[in-house]
């Protein structure tokens, strides 16, 4: 916000692009001898641009100078006295344990506040422990915006951000830069990242296993690993580099496979409501476990269970990871499922005409440009139409 | 954040300060729905007794001042709903667009006028006032609360492209209008 951005010509705007420009209005509102002589220096001698530019600046600062909508000193402090009055009320009541109502507080999709039941490991054996809590705690990636990470017991935190970074090591875990406490816990206790729609991770692990998290993507783990091995569980899509243990072997569990490996760097990908099981395999080696036979895979391998059994072959691994810098491969892809990932990868609805399943499409998709501007690239290849309401696009055919 | 943190290991002071530091912003904020100071105070009352009640949630909360916001609007409009006041707020398109109407002037008053356009505060100030509702609502998170559109669309339950529209046309109807004036 307060950095100048280099590639933008200044002098060509009019008032409404600088009343877009958060560099603008932080200088307006925030002014420093910085940003005070990139200005004056900027649009001296353009008397034009000059122009739009104190025309933007008195709009905004209208804004501010705007007094109706302030709330007297008198009345702020008055208002205080009331919630001090009414906070005292509250404790004077018996405090007992409330439930706590979403409704009244958050109902929006920023911060979700759930109680999940303590899963009791009593009753579990070992090896089903992880999978066992996979299938009880379940809020699906799909009922929620915000990328949430479960604590243990009654903590939960969202990220409104699009992307987050979320590392575990020693103390405790520091998430986009923010660092927060542990308590100390118990090993064995799980802690779920979920990542919906729209959204990606990273995600360090305590050993110093890292991996990206691709959208609608459901990873539970342990908030530490114990000696002897170290258990996630997948449903969705990662790309995994694990820190190398002789003496812990990692796996990676999803609902029909199991991965095994020592160290190494491959991408699972499992989503539950799809029939695409895929592991590939960068670096290293790994066995695959799909309850009833196990293979070991060599780098640049593909792994692919379907319904009919498995199947390998090499591939080129970069098409398949290219997706954790925000690159997608097209390979003759069917324009209706290229739609499908697309409003999953941004989480907006995409409807189309039936009929563009009759187009493939080949190439190489940057994700970092907005959804927009994807789809207006498409429109060179293909004679579609791009319409877009408040929440949707909409693709339709042009017939001639 | 730290303020946040030290308002739930109970410090009362924090909560305080909390109150002091968004209380004139959230004020702001309401006023966007209502012109009824005593609904938009009850308002605000009745969201930072919450947070305290909450308090032993332990709720780790990214962002407090969206968080403070989204719970504002809609504790907000539970309270204008029992007063039978309801806002499509799903639905932005139906946000009332009035035809921007320059009143006409008597004749001397259409000299002096003519003499005095330029871009001046009182024009701006007419122009902003051109402005829908939602409209000024978001150019109040924007200009004044300095907010990102990320935050804006998570406090108004809009998307992204959405938001930017809304900004957009709010800024061709300031242009409109005061291209207008101009012409006269």
């Amino acid at each position: 916000m307060n950095r100048i951005n280099k590639k933008i010509d200044y002098t060509t705007y009019n008032f409404e692009d600088f009343l877009q420009d958060d560099f603008f209005i932080n200088s307006i509102l925030h002014p420093t001898d910085d940003n005070i002589i990139f200005w004056t220096g900027l649009l001296k001698g353009n008397k034009q641009a000059l122009a739009e530019f104190e025309k933007a600046k008195l709009i905004l600062q209208a804004h501010t100078d705007n007094q109706d909508n302030i709330i007297s000193n008198n009345e702020s402090a008055a208002l205080w006295d009331k919630i001090e009055t009414s906070v005292r009320k509250l404790n004077k009541k018996t405090s007992r344990q409330k439930l706590l109502s979403i409704a009244g507080i958050a109902a929006s999709i920023a911060i979700l506040c759930l109680t999940i039941a303590f899963f009791s490991y009593k009753t579990a054996t070992e090896e089903d422990k992880l999978l066992q809590f996979a299938q009880s705690e379940k809020p699906s990636a799909d009922s929620i915006d915000a990328i949430q990470l479960y604590l243990s017991d009654q903590k939960i935190i969202a990220l409104d951000n699009k992307e987050s970074d979320i590392k575990y090591e020693g103390n405790g875990i520091t998430i986009d830069e923010n660092k927060l406490l542990q308590e100390e816990e118990a090993i064995d206790t799980y802690n779920q990242l979920i990542v919906p729609k729209g959204k990606r991770s990273k995600l360090t692990l305590s050993d110093g296993t890292f991996m990206y998290v691709n959208s609608g993507t459901r990873v539970i783990y342990p908030s530490s690993f114990s000696n002897k091995k170290r258990e996630i569980y997948v449903d969705g899509e990662i790309y995994i580099e694990v820190k190398p243990d002789q003496n812990s072997p990692f796996l990676v569990k999803t609902d029909d496979m199991q991965i095994k490996v020592l160290g190494t760097k491959f991408n699972v990908k499992s989503y539950k409501d799809s029939d695409q099981r895929q592991v590939v395999l960068v670096k290293g080696s790994v066995s695959v476990n799909n309850k009833s036979e196990e293979t070991i895979l060599t780098p640049n391998d593909l792994y692919e269970l379907t319904n009919t059994g498995k199947s390998i072959k090499k591939i080129n691994v970069n098409e398949y990871i290219s997706w954790i810098n925000g690159v997608y491969y097209l390979k003759e892809e069917r324009l209706d499922i290229l739609f499908d990932k697309l409003s999953d990868y941004y989480g907006v609805k995409i409807g189309y005409d039936p009929e563009v399943k009759l187009y493939y499409s080949s190439g190489k998709l940057d994700m970092k440009d907005n959804l927009e501007e994807i789809l207006d690239g498409l429109t060179f290849s293909f004679p579609i139409r791009i319409s877009s309401t408040d929440n949707e696009f909409k693709i339709t055919l042009i017939k001639d | 954040m730290h303020l946040w943190v030290s308002f739930l290991s109970g410090d009362n002071n924090s909560y305080k300060l909390l109150y002091q530091k968004y209380v004139k912003s959230l004020f702001r904020q309401g006023m966007q729905y209502s012109k009824d100071r005593e609904l938009i105070m009850d308002c605000i009352h009745d969201v930072f007794l919450k947070i305290y009640e909450n308090r032993n949630k332990q709720m780790q909360i990214h962002n407090i001042k969206i968080y403070l916001f989204i719970s504002f609007r809609n504790r907000l409009f539970d309270l204008l709903k029992k007063k039978n006041i309801s806002f499509e707020d799903t639905n932005y398109s139906s946000d009332i667009e009035y035809e921007s109407t320059i009143e006409s002037l008597n004749p001397e008053e259409e000299l002096i006028e003519k003499e005095t356009i330029n871009i001046n505060d009182e024009l701006i100030k007419k122009a902003l006032t051109q402005l829908t509702p939602r409209q000024k609502e978001i150019f109040m998170y924007r200009f004044v609360e300095e907010m990102n559109i990320n935050d804006i669309s998570l406090i108004m339950s809009m998307n992204y492209q959405s938001v930017q529209n809304l900004i957009q046309r709010g800024l061709k109807k300031i242009k409109d209008f005061l291209k207008k004036t101009k012409e006269k």
